[in-house]
This record gives C-alpha cells, sequence and structure tokens, in this order.
C-alpha cells in the first residue's frame, strides 16, 4: 500500500481496531459522511463485531475496482473468489447481511441475500423455519387449509 | 442468534420464485402476511422484470388453455411441472378461447360475453363482463391487457378501426379498468393501424401495424395517455427485412421475417426498449426439417441453450435445435387453431383490487 493513501480506523463492537483505505470506507454509505468530513478518530461500529468486520473488510477490499471490470477473466476469478468466501455457516451468513445492510454496502447485501435465497429455495418448510427461526404459529386447522389452496404444488 | 429484521426478510424472499413461496406461505403467520402483502407482491413483480425476466417466462396456449414451462423439457429445473392445464378452475373451457395477451403474470382469455382475467402461476381468476358492443367483430378488431403505472390500475383495451357517421375513419376503442370495474369508450384518429392481439411492454401494448405513410412499423399504445405512437424505426437490414410478426422475449420486443420459413428466419431484437440503435440480430434459422413449416411457423421463445420453440401453423410447437436441425414435439393438445402468448411468473392478483368472494382454487381431497 502506497503510504501516501488515506486510512480510517474502525472499532468494531468488541473494540477491536481496524485500518482501511479511505476509497474502500467510502462504498460504506452509512459512514461515508464521517470519512468525507476529515475524521481521524476510530468510528466505533457498536452493531459489528470483529470477526465480522473483517470479513467485510475483506470482501470490499477484493472488489473495489474488480465488480466494474469488463475483463472477463478478472470477473470470473471473483466469481470463484467470492464462492469461496460465501463458504460459511448459517449464522455468520446472516451476521454479515445484517452488516452489510448496517453500513449500507450494496454490492455486499445483495450477494449475501441472494446467496440465502438460493441455498433455501429447495428447502423444506421445517428447514426454512429452523434457518429463519420462525415458530409454526398456524393452528393444524389454518395450516391443513393454507397447504390446501396449494395443492397442485404437493410433490414439488 | 437473534431473528433477521422483517425488510431484509422481504428481500430475501423477493428473489424466490412464485412457486416456492406459495409453498413458504406455510411457514409461519408471519410469512403468510408478507408473502400475501401487495408492497411485497410489487416488490417481487420488479424484481422479476429488471432480473429475472428469462427464467420466470413461461407459455399460455388455448385450446385447451395449458401453460408450459418449456426451459423443463430440457431438464433445467426438474422440479417443476413443464405442462399445466386448468380444467379444474370450473370455467367452461370451451368458453374462452381467445387469448389476449398477459401483462404482469396476469392472462386475458376472451370469451364470447366476457372475459377470463387469470394468474396461471397461482391459479387466481377472475371473470369479467364484457362491454355488451359487438366491436370484436369488425374487420379490424384489436385488444390488449396492460398495466398503467401512474393510475396503478389493469386495463384491458379492445378498438376497432371504422367509419364514423362523418365518413372519416376512426379508432373506436373499450377500456375496461379493474380498478373501477367499469367499461368507458374514447376515439382516436387512425393515423395508427393495428390489428388482432398487442404485446404488453414497459406501459405499452405494441403491435406489428401501419402508420399513414409506412406499410409495416412497431406502433404502441401507451396505457398511460391512452395514444398510440411508432415506438421506434424496424430494422431495415439492406431493405430486405419485412417483419411477419414480433414478440416479448427476456423483456426485449423482437420482430421475426420468414413465414414459411422455406430458407431462413430472421429474428431482430430491441435489446435496450424503445432506442433506435439497440437493435440487433438475434438469431437467423432455418427450420426446414421441420414438418408443416411451409405453411406458416413462428417462433415464441428460447431456451438458455439457444434452442428456439416455433409453433407450427398455429396448431403445434416443437422444441427445435438450429445447431444440428433437430427437433422434437411438445407434449401440449394439439388446437386448431391455437393462440399463445409469453407470460411471467409473479404473485400479482386479478383481485389487487378487491377481495376474492370465494376460494379460487379447489380444496385438497
Amino acid at each position: 500500500m502506497s503510504s501516501k493513501k488515506k486510512v480510517i480506523t474502525l472499532r468494531s463492537s468488541d473494540g477491536e481496531i481496524f485500518e482501511v483505505e479511505e476509497a474502500v470506507a467510502l462504498e460504506w454509505l452509512t459512514i461515508k459522511p464521517l470519512v468525507e468530513s476529515g475524521c481521524t478518530d476510530a468510528i466505533p461500529l457498536p452493531q459489528v463485531t470483529g470477526n465480522i468486520l473483517a470479513k467485510v473488510i475483506e470482501y470490499c477490499k477484493k472488489h473495489i475496482g474488480a465488480s466494474e471490470s469488463e475483463d472477463r477473466k478478472i470477473l470470473y476469478e471473483l466469481e470463484s473468489w467470492d464462492a469461496d468466501f460465501i463458504k460459511v455457516d448459517q449464522g455468520t451468513l446472516f451476521d454479515l447481511i445484517r452488516a452489510a445492510d448496517y453500513l449500507t454496502i450494496k454490492t455486499l447485501f445483495e450477494f449475501t441475500c441472494q446467496t440465502v435465497a438460493d441455498t433455501i429455495k429447495h428447502k423444506t418448510i421445517e428447514e426454512v423455519r429452523h434457518i429463519f427461526r420462525e415458530s409454526n404459529d398456524f393452528t393444524p386447522e389454518e395450516e391443513k387449509e393454507i397447504r390446501g389452496k396449494s395443492w397442485w404444488l404437493q410433490g414439488l | 442468534m437473534t431473528k433477521l429484521p422483517d425488510d431484509i426478510v422481504m428481500d430475501i424472499l423477493s428473489r424466490l420464485p412464485v412457486k416456492t413461496l406459495m409453498r413458504f406461505k406455510c411457514v409461519s403467520k408471519g410469512w403468510h402476511a408478507v408473502i400475501s402483502n401487495p408492497h411485497f407482491v410489487k416488490m417481487h413483480l420488479q424484481r422479476v422484470v429488471e432480473g429475472n425476466w428469462v427464467s420466470s417466462q413461461r407459455i399460455i396456449k388455448t385450446d385447451p388453455l395449458q401453460s408450459l414451462n418449456y426451459e423443463a423439457f430440457e431438464g433445467v429445473d426438474c422440479d417443476e411441472t413443464p405442462v399445466e392445464c386448468y380444467h379444474d378452475l370450473r370455467v367452461n373451457p370451451d368458453y374462452y378461447t381467445d387469448l389476449v395477451g398477459s401483462c404482469n403474470g396476469l392472462v386475458c382469455v376472451q370469451g364470447k360475453d366476457a372475459m377470463l382475467l387469470l394468474n396461471p402461476c397461482t391459479r387466481q381468476f377472475k371473470i369479467i363482463p364484457g362491454s355488451g358492443s359487438d366491436l370484436e367483430d369488425q374487420r379490424e378488431f384489436f385488444h390488449g391487457l396492460g398495466y398503467d403505472p401512474v393510475a396503478d390500475d389493469y386495463k384491458f383495451i379492445q378498438g376497432a378501426h371504422m367509419v364514423s357517421a362523418d365518413s372519416i375513419m376512426e379508432s373506436y376503442i373499450e377500456i375496461y379498468s379493474l380498478k373501477s370495474s367499469s367499461w368507458r369508450t374514447i376515439k382516436r384518429d387512425a393515423n395508427f393501424r393495428v390489428f388482432a392481439e398487442g404485446i404488453y411492454l414497459n406501459g405499452a401494448l405494441h403491435w406489428l401495424g401501419s402508420t399513414v405513410d409506412k406499410e409495416s412499423a412497431m406502433v404502441a399504445f401507451d396505457i398511460v395517455e391512452e395514444k398510440f405512437k411508432e415506438l421506434v424505426v424496424l430494422p431495415d437490414v439492406d431493405k430486405n427485412f419485412h417483419p411477419d410478426g414480433i414478440g416479448v422475449h427476456g423483456g426485449c420486443l423482437f420482430a421475426w421475417a420468414g413465414l414459411s420459413w422455406g430458407e431462413q428466419c430472421e429474428v431482430w431484437m430491441m435489446s435496450e426498449y424503445g432506442r433506435q440503435e439497440s437493435w440487433i440480430l438475434w438469431q437467423s434459422v432455418a427450420a426446414d426439417g421441420v414438418p408443416g413449416h411451409k405453411h406458416g411457423a413462428s417462433p415464441v421463445a428460447w431456451t438458455s441453450t439457444g434452442k428456439v420453440i416455433i409453433d407450427i401453423s398455429g396448431y403445434f410447437m416443437v422444441l427445435y435445435n438450429p445447431e444440428d436441425g433437430t427437433y422434437r414435439d411438445l407434449p401440449v393438445d394439439e388446437a386448431d387453431p391455437m393462440a399463445h402468448a409469453i407470460y411471467i411468473e409473479t404473485l400479482v392478483s386479478p383481485h389487487a383490487f378487491a377481495e376474492p368472494s370465494r376460494s379460487q382454487a379447489p380444496e385438497c381431497s
């Protein structure tokens, strides 16, 4: 890294300190005004833990500039890097979504939400309830009625 | 671990196909409410239109009424039923035979005195009363289903070019508003002539029609302004391209030529809506090995691997591989004549502006 590049300091909810290039931090719309105002103190991020913030920074550093590339080789490599990056447990994936939402990082938010959508597409109702911590609050009669209305979907 | 906030769950769900969402209504009361929410239905529709159009695209055909997930014939998404029938909807199948078109996932089928507005994916439907006029007996009759984004209303349009009492040629147009459940009539000068079913895209219906000075033109009827206009000039490559029809694929309009397919069929796609410079040659294909093609054939849709679905003489459909010239009949009931349209799978309800009076799908036996 060139010494001339401006560095922004961030502090996670558990007190870890991270340094990122200004160009990366400017992509995070939530803190963009602070960065632009020339803030030199560590920016507190009380909703993001250190291990998640490390992942977020890793993703954004990799993507800066590369997402807009028109070079097919670069895009292909980025795609396979993304596929490796997102091989995380369910809890981490949801934490990444929350962090991307909180920091307003559009590319990471799109990517993580699409990953969850692709994962649950073929899951059973019970599996989906477990993943999203949803409890079945239907009475047996109500559930039967809703399932009955979509009778032609049975077997899918 | 805490739950994801509702707006994030909504964002994730809006990326799923309709059939998956219908299934996920059983997850919880909260999810049932989200998936039924009109705001969510619009959010989902927008995502389909802007990004998932090709994978959500299906064919609806008459008669009998059947929908085709043509991509499944190649085994891409095998858990989908490739052909669905609608006998169980308890509407007289012989009665509704004239396919008017589709808009935002709703399909409109015209009967003698009424119309059927159907979402083939959710199987919700509504019967709309006819206008009571005899416009459809006119020689130059046209119709279509469109969405007015300003009024947030679905409009059914039917009209004809007729000579008025003052011996002037005029377009008489009847418009049914789904929101107000009523018909009204407007008149337009007959500078634009169109015929048969209009294809909906981007707030307008489209026909391969004619203008005062052009024999063949891409004519659009703006659903908001309720006016005809020429959308763009048709591609005119070396003056040899004389379109036989237009269609919609992947959210883009296309024009095709090559009536008998004796030689080549050329398909031009308007890759950016309304932009003249965006016409591209999409496919140039010869289908001379397919029986019946000489009596008239038209391209209907393309699979993700580049195979083309061809309507043969308005009687049956084949899946044709332009790479090696092989083809197979699609397992749909033959019809004489067969009408078909492209629609997208959405949650849009024909009852968007009113609660259904009764359950529209039969219960599980």
